[in-house]
């Protein structure tokens, strides 16, 4: 008889459920790093990350706002922009190519706290003269916005339900 | 490189991935990006882990299961659970910070 393929679900909870018996897994096998070169997807989708964060930055001090860059640090900051001393806002930037579904992952929700999503399109990412679309959300109003849903939801149409037309002049108005 | 090996009488094939002589590239590596994402990883997570040298631990009840551990390029440690579905063929299903 052919055992049924299980779901990823099923598999995840076998695992999780086998993780305390370590009579359950054999010896760990090493590894070594990879010689062949990473496949084109992986450096251009991190090179894109980046370069969404500097778009964001640099729209940023177009309009004169105290932005940096921040270093891997913890709570989904990736900008911070400083207004007075001990007074800041912050930014997390996600980077979608191709699409505009986000896969809803946990971020944080607080007042000051924005999450930008940048969007590439697949077909100009050849283009140095094409910009990528923002859509910048409160963090708070995007976790309201997609209340307890889970898997991918549509940024554009999230961005109409916010109804703002001027993405950056909130975060410039904020930061002012 | 794989070997495959036949439980004759159950049509059982688990397909057991040579560690040792690992290549990602020499892979077609499918990713369930939901559950990844809930953990915040990504696509370019797994494959910098998988490219920068990892421990393989594999389950004892399905063979075709394993934990791989390593580090993204900036330095976070991460399990992975990865599902061989087939010759050359990896999913990874879901991992957590270490």
């Amino acid at each position: 008889m052919r055992k049924r393929k299980l779901t990823d679900d099923e598999i995840e909870a076998e695992v999780l459920a086998d993780l305390r018996d370590p009579s359950a897994w054999e010896e760990a096998i090493y590894v070594p790093p990879s010689k062949s070169p990473r496949p084109a997807w992986v450096t251009l989708g991190r090179h894109l990350e980046l370069s969404a964060q500097f778009h964001v930055l640099s729209v940023l001090h177009r309009f004169g706002a105290e932005a940096t860059l921040t270093n891997a640090q913890p709570g989904n900051v990736d900008i911070t922009v400083v207004q007075a001393p001990g007074r800041a806002i912050t930014i997390d930037v996600k980077t979608l190519v191709g699409t505009s579904m986000w896969f809803v992952q946990p971020f944080s929700a607080r007042k000051h706290h924005y999450v930008a999503f940048v969007l590439y399109s697949r077909k100009d990412l050849d283009s140095p003269a094409a910009t990528p679309t923002v859509a910048v959300f409160p963090s708070v109003r995007l976790k309201e916005l997609i209340g307890p849903k889970v898997g991918k939801v549509n940024i554009q149409a999230l961005a109409r339900q916010l109804g703002v037309n001027d993405y950056w002049q909130q975060l410039v108005a904020h930061a002012a | 490189m794989t070997l495959v090996s036949v439980c004759g009488g159950f049509g059982y094939t688990p397909v057991v991935v040579r560690w040792e002589r690992f290549d990602p590239d020499e892979y077609e590596i499918t990713f369930n990006d939901e559950k990844l994402a809930a953990h915040e990883i990504s696509r370019y997570d797994v494959m910098e882990v998988l490219a920068n040298g990892i421990y393989v631990i594999r389950n004892k009840r399905a063979a075709d299961r394993y934990r791989v551990r390593g580090r993204t390029d900036a330095g976070r440690p991460l399990e992975l659970i990865v599902v061989v579905e087939g010759t050359h063929q990896l999913r990874f299903i879901t991992g957590w910070d270490l």
